[in-house]
Parts: C-alpha cells; structure tokens; sequence
C-alpha cells in the first residue's frame, strides 16, 4: 500500500510536517517493500491560495491510498476524499515513526477536515 | 474685519460663521444681516470658476468657504481616487471632507467608498440609503451528464476553483475569479455559470452629496468585482471621489484604475512614508496623475515633507494633527462642520486638484 507523509525533510528521518497544503515535501512510502522516495510541494509552499487543493492533486497523481500529515483543511479533506484518499490526522515525530504506528494500526482515520483553511 | 474684542464676541463669531454655513443658495444678503449683529464684516467676491457662486472670506481670518447662490450645481466630470499605502492614514477623513468641500464651493459631487472590506465613510456622511442590490460573480456549474472528466478545466484554471480529480470535477466556488475560463475549455459544453453573492452596494444621498458604498459579505475574499460595481455607480457629470482601500494589491488597483487623479494620503512617520513609497511605485505602473496628502502633520516633522521632495512628487496639502480633527473623526462628525477652522485646507486641496487634474 502507498502511503504519502507530509514531511520537512526529504528523508525518513525528517520530522513530519503538521501542515498539510504547504508541507516542505511528501514522502510517499510503500508499506509493502518499505521503498520510499520524496515527492517536492515547493509549488504550494508560498501560493496564496489553493496550496490544499494542489498538494492533495499532487499525492493523487502518486497514486497513495493514504495521505499522513498533522492537519488538513477542508479543501484539502474535499480534494482527497473525491480522490478516494483516506486521511490521518494529527502525525507527529519523525516520518519513519509514523510510518511504523500507520502500520502497526495506530493512527486513526479522519472524517473530516480538523482545521479550517490558512489555520497557521 | 473688526477685532473680536473680548470672549463672548468671539463667540457670536462662530455663531455667525455656523449661521453662513447653513446659509442657502441665493441668501447672501442674509449672511450680511447675520454677520452685521454680531459684528463682523463680511465681503463677497466672484469665485473665479463658478459663475453664480460667492466666496466668503475673511469671516474667520483665513478661513473661507465657497457656497452656491444659485440652486444649480456646477457640472464638472473628474474622477479622483483617495488612496494609501497604509491602513488608517487618513483616506476616509480626506474624502470624505472633500466632498463636503466640493458641495460647497457648488459642485455636483459623489463619495464612493470603495474599501468594500470595512466601509467606513457611512459613519460620517450618515447617508439616506435609497437602492441596495447584490453583486454576483459567476461560478461554474458542471453537468455530470455531459461531462467526460478529461480534466481540460481543471488545467486552465489558475486559482484551484475548479479540478478534476478521480473522474470527478469538484468545484471550490470561492476560490473562483469568475473569469469563464474553464467554460471555454470544455469540449463538451458541460459548465454552465451561476452567479453566487459577495456583497451589496448601497446607494443613497447624504446631503447634496451623491453616496454610494459597497459591503463585501463577511468572509469573502473576492472584494474586486463589488468594486468594479461601486466604482460604476453613482453620477456622471460630478466629482466623483473613490475612497480607495489601503495597500498595493489588486483591490486597490481596481479601486483607482481609469481615475483622473490619485491623491496618495500618508502620515510623517516611518512606516507611513515606507507604505507611501510602495504605493508611489504601484501608481507609476499605472500611469496616473498623483499627488500626496499628508495628515496628522507637525511643522517640526519634516519627514513627509523631505521624502516628497526625494521622490520628486507633488505635496497638495497638510492637514494638522490637531485634537479637534480627531475628536470629530472618533464622534462620527466631519471635520468640516466640526473643526471649522480647517475648511480652509480642503477647500485649497479641492482647488489644488482641479488644477491638478486638468493639467
């Protein structure tokens, strides 16, 4: 299964980025081999409007199942859900932690957006 | 002028000088009336633009004021747009003024407010509102029937408004600058357009002064079309004065966009001048005719003064930072009825930007 973290740094040691539109970069990692590469969101990190909307078509076009991340606004919970991509909210440490307790069954799927838009 | 000899004569001055400002067309005799009971000498002279008006000077030293005697307003067709860089500089107490002004020196005049975030002119011309309508940008809206999701809006559109995203298009209407984009792109005809609401604009008359303000809706950050809507109301053939909202971005370019004339206002201080210097080099891109007010100006502060000079641009007037000018403003009253004593500054701007503007 592909999974996409919302990440700092484009390493597994990177600490996972709370925000979801305008993260440093997405680590998309497969479950399944533990093959992961980073995905750059340096498009979205200073657009003034949108950046939810565009980061969730970015991690769309890799194809994950699931995006990881700290928060997600209500465009972007929209985009991904019509993308068919389940959210988890509230991640923190680092993205190699997070993505052992996503296997490990221990973040919990979110049902809707746990921000509003530019909460930061 | 006879001297004011003790208090209570001077006084009876103001009386005399509130009385001549409350003075209808044609009633130039009254004034006289008026201003020989308590004293003083008042003389007339033709006010060199406006055929049938009087100038009435020297009722209160250098102050002067310019009202119609006939009941026909002059007609004159300028557009003059109140801006600034920084917020709460003074825009809304200059225009504001200045129509006051131009309605007195007898000018058809209108006051649009176009800072639809946080209107504000209202609150001292207290207008009687007599048309309110919504303003509506348009939105795209897909028939799931026709459409094929090959994604071709979703491409076009530069403000993420619209996507197609696993075979479905979703829509986010207000992140959409209703540009119709995304209608010309579909192959199939499957977009249609609705309007959906961002604010009001509310028309109305606030004396003889013309008065129009748009509200944006709360929430909404699509403010340019309401102001594309204010700055198309209100009458020809007057001066016309846009109270344009702060900054350097797209509302306030729209704001002032096609005006005759730019009347930048700022404050002596550093962050004032900063934001000054910004909006000097927005108005430059847009080629228009501008000069700079400067409020709560100090004779010692030479700020404002040094930096106009710098920047070679044209410094109207100065209005002081005086206790009654903001005791009025945070009462809700102009200046010009409240502080009498600064008719005069207005009434030269007005002048000034005449001259200005028909450069």
């Amino acid at each position: 299964m592909k999974i996409a973290i919302s990440a700092r740094e484009q390493t597994l040691k990177s600490l996972v980025d709370l925000r979801f539109g305008r993260c440093n970069c997405f680590i998309v990692v497969d479950t399944a081999t533990g093959d992961y590469r980073a995905v750059s969101n340096n498009q979205n990190l200073n657009a003034a409007q949108g950046a939810g909307i565009q980061s969730a078509e970015i991690v769309s076009r890799q194809g994950v199942e699931a995006v990881i991340t700290g928060h997600c606004g209500p465009k972007a919970f929209r985009t991904l859900s019509a993308a068919g991509i389940k959210v988890f909210t509230g991640a923190e440490g680092t993205v190699a932690d997070t993505v052992e307790k996503f296997k490990k069954g221990m973040l919990t799927e979110a049902e809707e957006a746990d921000v509003e838009g530019h909460w930061i | 002028m006879a001297p004011a000899k003790d208090k209570a004569a001077a006084k009876d001055k103001d009386k005399a000088a509130d009385t001549v400002a409350g003075v209808v067309a044609g009633e130039s005799g009254k004034v006289k009336d008026v201003a020989a009971r308590v004293g003083v000498t008042v003389s007339f002279t033709k006010y060199q633009n406006g055929g049938g008006n009087v100038l009435c000077r020297d009722l209160m030293g250098p102050v002067h004021w310019v009202y119609p005697s006939g009941g026909n307003k002059m007609t004159i067709n300028l557009t003059v747009a109140v801006a600034s860089g920084k917020g709460g500089t003074g825009k809304t107490t200059v225009s504001v003024n200045l129509a006051c002004a131009a309605v007195a020196a007898g000018y058809k005049a209108a006051y649009l407010d176009s800072d639809v975030e946080e209107p504000n002119g209202h609150l001292f011309l207290k207008p009687r509102i007599s048309r309110r309508y919504p303003v509506s940008v348009p939105v795209p809206v897909i028939d799931a029937e026709k459409c094929i999701a090959c994604s071709s809006c979703g491409e076009i559109c530069q403000y993420s408004a619209i996507l197609c995203i696993n075979k479905n298009v979703l829509t986010f209407e207000k992140m959409c600058h209703g540009c119709g984009g995304c209608q010309l792109a579909c192959p199939v005809a499957a977009i249609a357009e609705k309007g959906r609401k961002i604010g009001i604009v509310e028309e109305g008359v606030a004396g003889e002064i013309s008065f129009v303000h748009g509200k944006l809706n709360i929430g909404e950050a699509m403010s340019t079309p309401l102001i594309k809507a204010v700055r198309s109301a209100g009458p020809d053939n007057s001066l016309r004065i846009v109270d344009a909202p702060p900054g350097t971005s797209c509302p306030v370019i729209t704001a002032i966009k096609g005006v005759d004339f730019v009347i930048l206002v700022t404050e002596p201080t550093p962050f004032g001048l900063n934001d000054l210097g910004l909006a000097l080099d927005m108005i430059k891109e847009l080629g228009i005719p501008h000069a700079v007010v400067v409020n709560r100006s100090n004779p010692y502060n030479s700020l404002a003064r040094d930096f106009c000079r710098e920047r070679e641009v044209k410094l109207l007037a100065e209005i002081p930072d005086d206790r009654r000018i903001a005791e009025a403003y945070s009462r809700g009253e102009l200046a010009f009825s409240a502080a009498p004593a600064y008719r005069g500054v207005f009434e030269d701007l007005l002048i000034s930007i005449e001259k200005e503007a028909r450069r």
